[in-house]
């Protein structure tokens, strides 16, 4: 036997190493499943397959009458979670589902109850893979990398929803909701036209909102002030901002008020509201390829929040923004969204009055805002795509999205909202508006960037609301930024 | 097999056996790694897709075509300064100051001791809250002095040295001062007794004998200084996320950002090679002046 030397020792071990890097580097990256067959039986009630719609950036509808709730396409009956029971096909099969969620709080232990339950029902193990926040994007991207993706992962659109989307990693789920007769009509459609791409299906929601579009308000703050409370009808340069003057105190008239009569917060979401509501957009709508940050309109609507800050000074600039300004009374109002109708009363107690109502409408009477969607979806290399889909209808249904009012926004079904539990809540009231008629599917960038994008879009933002120089330039910078990001190829 | 080796060769066998499970470890996870980024770095590669050769056009976009990348630098710089010259001279003065036999210096050693053991995030979360602007304590304080205190981490202008405060809050009394301490307990005394035999003031005996016996301790403390400040991430991670408005987007911030959140991998490669590059080369460079101004007692 040749002598074991110290460098043919190192050389065969550096071999050997390399040779199982490289073959664990080679993983194959997901590749095309084909379309899952029809499953024996179907999952949901015998209804009618709503086709889906392509994605459109439809303009922002001006302020109207609002709908009666039951107006809409109401289906004769919702998904039921206890459906799925009623399928010997499922029950019989032995699938062990993973589930990709971010973990934390009431909404884990959510997802916990609903897997064992699911498993009971449908005899499908269902694994749930949790992942903090800040990791989350990553631990998915590596796992796809090394072709190791869960069945079905959960979603945003500053998350992966867009990249998997465009990358062909998330399933159609349209020939399954064909498949299985699923009547998509019971949840909003643009909550549906959010969750498409390319006219592919890629996920369902179980909670989601209408964006930037709710006001929280101090009640004694404007009672105080003998403002009226926030109205339908109200605009932003008219009713609006004279409140937000009425409920501004400077009680030593040092320049830095006491409280402030609003508060946004300084990231991308918050300005696409104003900027809908003036009737323009951040990216164009149709091609999703040129930057509009330089629009006639869109300059408008953020030259007014930045009149709001340092001409009018009825919102604290962003170096003066702390923590839970609204519940400790800092400022009479604060832009939030419905996520936070929950738990508000908790952070507030008993300090004082206050309602959520819907943001004001634009100089031409227009309101805007985006959805955004906890998107649920299937991995397209997943073994189990049927048994997976069938979960994810599950955490969709009408009790879950019921469920979900108690944590975070309500799921995004019209039965949801017509249910008492949520109609008779005022703080939903204008947000069920929002919902069903006026958010519509962000503008996002066509190459998928989502995250680069909203990541620019904040940064810049923030620089131009703290220019008071030349503001101007840094909305032509933003510009600059964002249309070299829609300049790059797809993700 | 092993009855014909030799009993040297069935030693080295065993010996190279031992110290496999670290060698092979090093092998896979560390150079394996940096090998495939230093490919990967000339590449376009999102993750989600396979990587494109493209040659060295991402470091020709970085140098050239990225507009945060030099910004991001110069940030990173200016922490990385106030790091060493503020870092450096301040545990040099609690290393001075407790290596004068005071009483209780026991105490005080761990006093200074304990915040560097303080995990980051939790320290960064504690710290966005003493420097808030309206309910902060330091803001507090100056008030009671009659000074409006910034909008520390939120206002541009502010954020870096909010940052450095943070920082230093951490690092002054950490491992940095136990090791001037070691130093300064490690210079002879009959330095000190002959330089007050000739008449030396305390000023001069430090600047005579105590800096040039510390000089190599001081070096050591300058280099490791020099890497960790120019890797300054977790903070402004946790506190500012590289605002406001891109005030503290440090280099590592980033290169994290283009690799885990953008998932453009290959040019975060690039900018990983080009940063070890450059800590290579000041490190180098310390070396090479490190000559002129550091003493070893055993060297002549």
């Amino acid at each position: 036997m040749a002598k074991v030397t110290r460098r043919r020792f190192v050389v065969g071990l550096g071999t050997g190493a390399a040779s199982l890097l490289f073959s664990a580097c080679g993983a194959p990256t997901p590749t095309a499943t084909p379309v899952p067959a029809k499953t024996a039986e179907p999952a949901q009630r015998a209804g009618v397959s709503t086709t889906t719609v392509a994605p459109t950036n439809a303009p922002t509808p001006a302020v109207g009458t609002p709908p009666a709730i039951t107006k809409g396409p109401m289906p004769a009956e919702p998904t039921k979670p206890a459906a799925v029971a009623a399928q010997p096909a499922a029950a019989k099969q032995t699938a062990s589902i993973r589930f990709h969620l971010r973990p934390g709080g009431l909404v884990e232990e959510w997802f916990r109850k609903q897997a064992e339950a699911y498993s009971k029902a449908a005899g499908v193990e269902v694994k749930l893979e949790l992942t903090p926040d800040a990791e989350y994007t990553q631990k998915l991207t590596t796992l796809v990398a090394a072709g190791d993706l869960g069945d079905a992962y959960w979603s945003g659109p500053f998350y992966v929803f867009y990249p998997f989307a465009a990358r062909g990693i998330a399933l159609d789920l349209n020939p399954l909701v064909k498949a299985e007769n699923v009547d998509l009509g019971v949840f909003f459609p643009s909550v549906i036209k959010a969750l498409m791409w390319d006219g592919k299906l890629c996920g369902l929601s179980y909670g989601s909102h209408p964006g930037y579009c709710t006001q929280f308000t101090n009640l004694d703050a404007y009672k105080e002030a003998g403002a009226k409370p926030p109205e339908w009808e109200w605009r932003y340069d008219k009713e609006w901002l004279d409140a937000l003057k009425a409920t501004t105190l400077d009680t030593n008239r040092d320049g830095t008020p006491d409280r402030y009569g609003f508060m946004f917060p300084y990231i991308s979401q918050s300005a696409y509201t104003f900027i809908r509501s003036w009737g323009s957009d951040w990216i164009e709508p149709t091609e999703l390829k040129t930057s509009w940050f330089t629009q006639e309109k869109t300059v408008a609507a953020l030259q007014f929040m930045h009149d709001l800050v340092h001409k009018h000074k009825v919102a604290p600039p962003a170096n003066g923004v702390v923590q839970n300004m609204f519940a400790n009374g800092l400022t009479a109002a604060w832009q939030d969204g419905t996520w936070d109708v929950a738990n508000m009363g908790d952070l507030i107690k008993d300090k004082f009055k206050w309602q959520a109502f819907g943001m004001p409408a634009g100089p031409e009477g227009k309101k805007g805002a985006f959805i955004g969607n906890n998107s649920l979806s299937v991995n397209k290399s997943s073994k189990y795509p049927n048994e997976t889909f069938r979960w994810i209808l599950w955490l969709c249904s009408k009790e879950n999205g019921l469920a979900q009012a108690d944590s975070t926004t309500p799921g995004p079904r019209f039965d949801v909202w017509a249910d008492p539990k949520v109609a008779n809540n005022p703080n939903y009231k204008d947000a069920l508006r929002w919902i069903s008629e006026i958010s519509q599917p962000a503008s996002f960038p066509k190459n998928a960037r989502v995250t680069e994008f909203n990541t620019t879009v904040t940064q810049g933002f923030q620089a131009f609301m703290l220019e008071t120089g030349n503001p101007r330039a840094k909305i032509e910078e933003l510009n600059k930024a964002v249309q070299a990001i829609l300049d790059k190829p797809l993700l | 097999m092993l009855a014909s080796l030799s009993r040297g060769q069935r030693k080295a066998l065993q010996g190279y056996l031992y110290t496999s499970p670290w060698t092979v470890g090093l092998v896979v996870f560390v150079i394996g790694p940096m090998v495939a980024s230093l490919y990967l770095s000339f590449t376009s590669y999102s993750i989600t897709s396979q990587p494109r050769f493209v040659g060295i056009q991402n470091y020709i976009y970085m140098l050239t075509g990225d507009e945060l990348f030099w910004g991001s630098v110069l940030k990173t710089l200016y922490f990385a300064g106030g790091v060493v010259l503020v870092g450096l001279t301040g545990s040099l003065a609690c290393a001075l100051l407790l290596n004068t036999g005071l009483r209780g210096s026991a105490f005080y050693r761990t006093a200074f001791f304990i915040p560097s053991l303080t995990p980051i995030v939790a320290l960064a979360l504690i710290w966005a809250w003493v420097l808030q602007p309206r309910y902060g304590v330091v803001n507090g304080a100056l008030a009671e002095l009659g000074m409006a205190g910034p909008g520390w981490l939120t206002d541009p202008a502010w954020a870096i040295p909010g940052l450095l405060l943070m920082n230093l809050w951490g690092t002054i009394g950490g491992s940095r001062m136990v090791i001037f301490l070691a130093g300064l307990q490690g210079v002879p005394q009959e330095l000190y007794d002959a330089a007050h035999v000739d008449g030396a003031s305390g000023w001069q005996r430090f600047w005579a004998v105590t800096l040039p016996m510390l000089s190599p301790t001081i070096f050591f403390n300058l280099v490791l200084g020099i890497i960790g400040g120019l890797k300054v991430f977790a903070a402004a991670y946790v506190t500012t996320d590289g605002g406001p408005a891109y005030a503290t987007w440090f280099y590592l911030i980033h290169l994290f950002t283009q690799a885990f959140r953008f998932l453009e991998m290959g040019y975060a490669s690039a900018l990983a090679w080009f940063f070890f590059a450059v800590v290579l080369a000041l490190t180098l460079i310390q070396f090479g002046i490190s000559r002129r101004w550091v003493y070893y007692e055993g060297e002549r």
